[in-house]
């Protein structure tokens, strides 16, 4: 027990590791940040200024010292400063987490509310009007721009009707809209999936024995199918946290809430490379984080993996 | 007394001598192929034939006709400088399905190689593979897509690019599992036996018989895919302007909403029944080739 669980950290370390390596990589690739936040600049001390900007931001050292001083800030949680605003980068980040972490967390509560009753029921009453038609409406919710359903959702339920808040985050009315439109393609993926697994469940020996022993229905599936349903549902848990972190980037920019996405897209247009740069690292080493913790809670949910 | 077909053995050699439909025959009575197949098969058409069906220039603006609703002339009305928003509709179709289908192709062929190689050999390459696929999958897609393409800066190929770095985890970790199983099998050790070149193996013996759920994520990639590319359209990374793409054209229809809410309407719609397509033809061919994951 002890080792799984030292094995899967040292694994979360590993892949942390490649995660920096990775954003450090493309970072790089892409030629000189000074050159493009200088691009254009037809002063004559605009040279000398670029120098000293890349003696400052260590960019005329090899290589690898860049890689290893790039560990260490990663480490130190120390991203230097803002091009544009000068301020530290952390302090930036550390604002605008609020915003996200509510929006993202609240639209995971949503999903997982919805899809998990939604997805046991439609099992149990597999092939009904209802199973298909959920069926057709998580279709439908993975396949739609989530941009555009908050585009139409302002169209509709803020211009048009004036229920709710067009954008902001001055109440907590305001974060509805976009949790709801955040929320749908998960909760579409999520409610199939459940249905999936808990179709397979249902079909398991222990089921029947179950049924057989002379259990009501009901205790079958509350009591065993629900149970081993949840493993699965656990296990995927950090990806979807993955995706709503993703989506949530272009859900602030529609409903311009001042979160971590929306300083990203910002900083790409500003060429705020720094800020750039934590950001994706942040949005990513928090999924990564995720993912541990995910691979370390299920030995709790199901003990056969505690015995392997 | 039992009917005497209810024995499992005469039960199995009827199920035997009747032999399974073929592949067009379950495609076309599957409702999600047949239907996702004619919309898939419509969109290209109009892309392919986009100078014919397009009634105007889709970047000529006219400033007679700033932002005009629906009407019989422009049947989705104009743009915020009297492009006509059909056109523009139509030629961005172009632009959709070609990076749908070059990144399925980027893509496809990254994720299918990696795994194959890990799948097939195993041991240290596949445990680097392995490792670097998690590593991918960590990453949230759209945030290193946007990381990448705010380095590389826009441009069809580079959205391509940005998309398919992103996307090929899928094949990778599918294609490593049935080359898992499919190399214990006999006739890959017949190959072998009679001398049979690896790569041989790999692509022409085994990738054969791993085809069925490889083609189920080629399709579903080419949904996942056009999305990507709207929501970057969408945050200003996508194919440079004036070009005509779904998600610029929502750009500016957000800017609109108030005015002109329909620039933001059609090509939202347009971008939900691309996807929405691809995905339906994707889940019946899974329905059809790889029933075990139904």
């Amino acid at each position: 027990m002890l080792r799984t669980i030292i094995r899967r950290l040292l694994q979360g370390l590993v892949t942390m590791w490649l995660v920096v390596t990775v954003v450090f990589v493309v970072m790089r690739l892409s030629g000189d940040p000074v050159e493009m936040l200088y691009a254009g600049d037809p002063r004559p001390e605009a040279e000398r200024e670029k120098e000293n900007l890349r003696q400052v931001l260590g960019l005329t050292d090899p290589l690898p010292v860049q890689y290893v001083s790039f560990l260490a800030q990663v480490v130190r949680l120390d991203f230097g400063q803002s091009f544009v605003t000068r301020r530290p980068v952390m302090q930036m980040i550390v604002q605008t987490l609020p915003y996200t972490l509510r929006l993202t967390v609240s639209a995971f509560v949503v999903a997982y509310l919805i899809a998990l009753p939604l997805g046991i029921m439609v099992a149990v009453r597999r092939n009904s009007w209802l199973d298909y038609g959920s069926l057709v409406a998580a279709m439908g919710g993975v396949s739609i721009p989530p941009f555009w359903v908050g585009l139409m959702f302002i169209l509709l339920f803020a211009l048009k009707l004036d229920w709710l808040p067009a954008s902001g985050v001055e109440s907590a009315s305001a974060y509805v809209l976009p949790v709801i439109v955040l929320a749908i393609p998960r909760l579409s993926f999520m409610t199939r999936y459940v249905r999936g697994v808990m179709l397979e469940v249902l079909s398991t020996d222990y089921l029947r024995t179950a049924r057989a022993k002379g259990l009501p229905e009901f205790r079958v599936v509350t009591g065993h199918a629900v149970r081993n349903t949840l493993i699965p549902i656990v296990t995927l848990m950090g990806l979807q946290l993955g995706y709503l972190v993703g989506g949530s980037v272009i859900i602030e920019q529609v409903f311009g809430i001042p979160g971590l996405g929306h300083l990203l897209v910002q900083s790409i247009f500003n060429r705020d490379f720094p800020v750039v740069q934590a950001a994706v690292l942040i949005l990513s080493l928090s999924i990564v984080l995720a993912n541990l913790l995910t691979d370390l809670t299920y030995p709790y949910l199901d003990p056969r993996i505690a015995h392997e | 007394m039992s009917n005497a077909l209810s024995h499992p053995a005469l039960r199995q050699a009827e199920a035997d001598l009747r032999r399974p439909p073929s592949f067009w025959t379950q495609f076309v009575r599957n409702p999600q192929t047949l239907v996702g197949g004619i919309i898939v098969a419509a969109i290209v058409l109009i892309a392919v034939l986009a100078p014919i069906l397009a009634p105007y220039d889709p970047n000529l603006p006219n400033p007679d006709q700033l932002y005009r609703p629906p009407s019989p002339e422009h049947i989705m009305g104009t743009d915020e400088i009297g492009r006509d928003i059909l056109s523009r509709m139509i030629y961005g179709a172009r632009i959709s399905l070609t990076v749908g289908l070059a990144t399925m192709l980027l893509s496809g062929f990254i994720g299918i190689s990696l795994g194959a190689i890990g799948g097939y050999f195993g041991g240290r390459i596949d445990a680097v593979i392995v490792q670097l696929s998690d590593t991918f999958q960590a990453i949230p897609g759209l945030v290193l897509a946007i990381g990448i393409l705010a380095v590389l800066g826009a441009g069809l190929s580079r959205v391509v690019l940005a998309i398919s770095l992103v996307s090929w985890v899928a094949y990778a970790r599918i294609v490593r599992g049935s080359y898992l199983s499919l190399k214990e099998q006999q006739f890959v050790e017949a190959a072998r036996a009679t001398g049979v070149r690896t790569p041989t193996i790999i692509v022409r013996h085994i990738l054969p018989n791993a085809i069925g759920p490889i083609v189920v994520i080629l399709t579903l990639n080419v949904a996942g895919a056009i999305l990507t590319e709207a929501s970057l359209g969408y945050l200003g990374l996508g194919v440079s302007a004036p070009t005509a793409t779904w998600g610029s054209m929502l750009v500016q229809g957000q800017r609109l909403i108030r005015v002109a809410p329909h620039v933001a309407i059609f090509p939202g719609l347009a971008i939900f029944l691309t996807a929405l397509s691809f995905n339906m033809l994707g889940e019946g061919l899974r329905d059809i080739l790889d029933p075990a994951t139904r």
